[in-house]
């Protein structure tokens, strides 16, 4: 039998606790050393020596390019960027496909994407937009991101794609955090577009991932659900955004209803939860306006306290259900 | 624990696990609904009363209801609150003892006097995370009141102690004080990177201390000083690792970690890191030594800003560290084979 680190760090955890005695944890320590091994240590040395080389040479190549900058021509730094998206694409041709390195060069081609449209950017001074130069990194990413079908690089392209509809909203229409005219319709767009890119995830997520796991999901729930809380709450101070409550309230509803009883999902369920617990909360504080002071922080306190509790019983009770429903 | 094996142990320890997303979810709400209470009750408090008699009657309810709260043990929402209300006490100390010079941040006295109550309070049975962040707290201040020029040797005995810890968990982990060291041991080891980040380069946040005044001439024991000290930090964490390798291994491994310092000391944060992550690679703390590494990465970012050494001289020692990363990695290869 051998322990993993964390089975390891457990056990030393649960003998920190007194939860295990001295002879408890030898008892494991005999069926396998809780000190890291020396295959450990050589594939540690091994992964240390390789990419902390490889990266101090990169940062050394960097900085030599730095202290020459202004002295090379912009052609020079076209060559620059070129040179390295192209380095990584042609590395991505000749590794084995959907392996780390094939995924690691793509994701990194994908960040040369970026630098390199934000160099044409400064060099011919284009006039576009930052919102334009994010759209465009998006779409020319994405060939890339379809392609690494890896979950970083899917977390990549879905925060760059927010940033761009993020910009475009804030650039084109007038934009003000506290005015619910204009901040239902950028709220409402990036919510949606999110939501879409949920659905799409559940539904082909599992056949394009190579290794299938829930973070892009997740992370494009939290997407959709922060603008629509921001909404919702602005809601109960100005009846104009109740539209975003109206449709926070629907997605909660959809989420909730699909991952407890489709596909259960406890952190998007604690997502949904908090969400909910964070717009009644707005509630209390507009229904306790002409209430004294002490008596409202501390009813909102005490609410908040009770519903977090509730929650919390709540999920920890819904892993015991995973299996029949997962 | 009820079960008899170890395999039942960690199955058991598993089920009674509280995933990480859940926890920073139950601590945001108490931390809201803490800051509400809190609010509340010290609001009219100040209307009514002196300003030192307020912040001291509101610290002392503050801290009463924390320790009571830590005692109940009844779940990780109300230990949350309980750490808030004791931070919150904790500040409203350290505003008593300064009295009417609300922001004299220098006075050596109530700095230390905050200090000893922070360590006092991390003795006390409660959390994992209060007691580190009390020890955290205990050491900040301390750092703070002992000044400028005692930063550097303090560094060095945090950066040293937070590997001798991590190192010899196993021994520790079933003494009486266990819980106790463990926090030590967390505590150090951020107090350690937040260090490396503030001494390990030559970059703007010495500039921005020195802006604020805060360290006003951080002096230095000798330019190379920190560096010699963050290198023999790492090749006495080497030693001790190597004691069980093959004898020619070893060489191999503390000559490469001397060369290694000597190209590098321009860049003492990033040897002083490199030592925490290794220790704490010994300890399985796999996250402590991720950050450590984490922390190495972003002092290379800083390391750009170095006003110390122009940019050429920069990128020829981190090309020498590279190469000899390399070479060493083949010699691992090799030696593999």
């Amino acid at each position: 039998m051998s322990w993993t680190t964390r089975q390891k760090d457990r056990f030393l955890q649960l003998a920190e606790q007194g939860r295990i005695t001295t002879e408890q944890l030898r008892q494991a320590d005999q069926l396998d050393s809780l000190q890291p091994t020396p295959e450990a240590w050589r594939t540690l040395a091994e992964r240390i020596s390789a990419y902390g080389g490889g990266l101090l040479l990169g940062a050394a190549l960097i900085f030599f390019f730095a202290y020459n900058w202004a002295d090379l021509h912009r052609f020079a730094k076209f060559g620059l960027a070129f040179g390295g998206l192209g380095s990584c694409l042609a590395l991505a041709c000749f590794c084995q496909p959907n392996g780390t390195l094939w995924r690691a060069s793509l994701l990194a081609g994908n960040l040369c994407c970026g630098a390199l449209l934000a160099l044409i950017g400064q060099t011919y001074q284009t006039g576009a937009d930052p919102w334009e130069l994010f759209f465009a990194w998006a779409l020319l990413g994405l060939p890339l991101t379809l392609l690494s079908r890896s979950t970083a690089s899917g977390l990549l392209w879905l925060l760059v794609c927010n940033l761009a509809l993020l910009l475009w909203q804030i650039q084109a229409f007038e934009f003000d955090l506290f005015s619910a005219e204009s901040i239902n319709r950028p709220l409402l767009s990036i919510a949606a577009s999110n939501l879409v890119l949920l659905l799409l995830l559940e539904g082909l997520g599992r056949v394009w991932l190579y290794r299938p796991s829930r973070l892009l999901p997740r992370a494009a729930a939290l997407l959709t659900l922060l603008p629509l809380v921001l909404g919702g709450c602005l809601a109960w101070w100005q009846a104009e955004a109740s539209i975003s409550a109206w449709a926070m309230l629907a997605t909660c509803a959809v989420l909730l209803l699909y991952y407890r009883y489709r596909r259960l999902d406890s952190p998007i369920l604690a997502l949904v939860a908090s969400t909910l617990i964070a717009w009644t909360t707005s509630g209390l504080l507009v229904l306790l306006d002409d209430t004294p002071h002490f008596i409202a922080l501390n009813l909102i306190g005490v609410y908040l306290i009770a519903t977090s509790a509730g929650a919390l019983v709540w999920l920890k009770r819904l892993p015991a259900t995973q299996g029949e429903t997962a | 624990m009820n079960p008899s094996t170890p395999t039942e142990w960690l199955a058991q320890a598993e089920a009674e696990h509280v995933p990480a997303w859940l926890a920073l979810l139950q601590a945001i709400a108490a931390w809201i609904a803490s800051l509400l209470i809190v609010g509340s009750f010290f609001t009219p408090l100040l209307l009514l009363a002196d300003e030192i008699l307020a912040y001291s009657l509101a610290a002392v309810l503050l801290l009463g209801t924390a320790l009571l709260l830590f005692r109940l043990k009844s779940s990780l929402f109300f230990g949350q609150v309980a750490l808030a209300f004791s931070l919150a006490g904790q500040l409203l100390v350290q505003l008593a003892l300064q009295g009417d010079s609300f922001w004299r941040w220098h006075d050596t006295a109530s700095l230390l006097w905050s200090a000893l109550l922070a360590f006092g309070l991390a003795l006390l049975p409660s959390t994992a995370l209060h007691r580190s962040l009390c020890l955290l707290i205990a050491v900040g201040l301390t750092c703070w009141a002992l000044g400028a020029e005692a930063l550097q040797p303090s560094a060095w005995l945090i950066s040293a102690a937070a590997c001798g810890l991590w190192l010899s968990r196993r021994q520790w982990a079933t003494q009486r004080h266990a819980p106790l060291l463990k926090a030590t041991v967390h505590a150090l080891s951020v107090s350690s990177l937040v260090m490396a980040g503030l001494l390990g380069s030559h970059g703007p946040w010495r500039e921005t201390l020195n802006e604020w005044s805060l360290t006003p001439s951080l002096p230095l024991l000798g330019p190379y000083a920190h560096a010699v000290v963050s290198a023999l930090i790492l090749l006495a964490t080497c030693f001790w690792l190597s004691r069980a390798w093959p004898r020619q291994e070893r060489l191999t491994l503390l000559i490469g970690a001397s060369l290694f310092g000597l190209f590098l000391h321009p860049l003492p944060g990033l040897l002083g890191c490199a030592a925490l992550a290794l220790a704490a690679f010994q300890g399985n703390q796999r996250t402590w030594s991720t950050l450590a590494w984490l922390a190495a990465l972003m002092l290379l970012a800083e390391f750009y800003y170095n006003l110390q050494l122009s940019l050429l001289g920069k990128s020829a020692a981190m090309a020498t560290g590279g190469f000899l990363l390399l070479g060493l990695h083949l010699l691992l290869r090799r030696s593999r084979q």
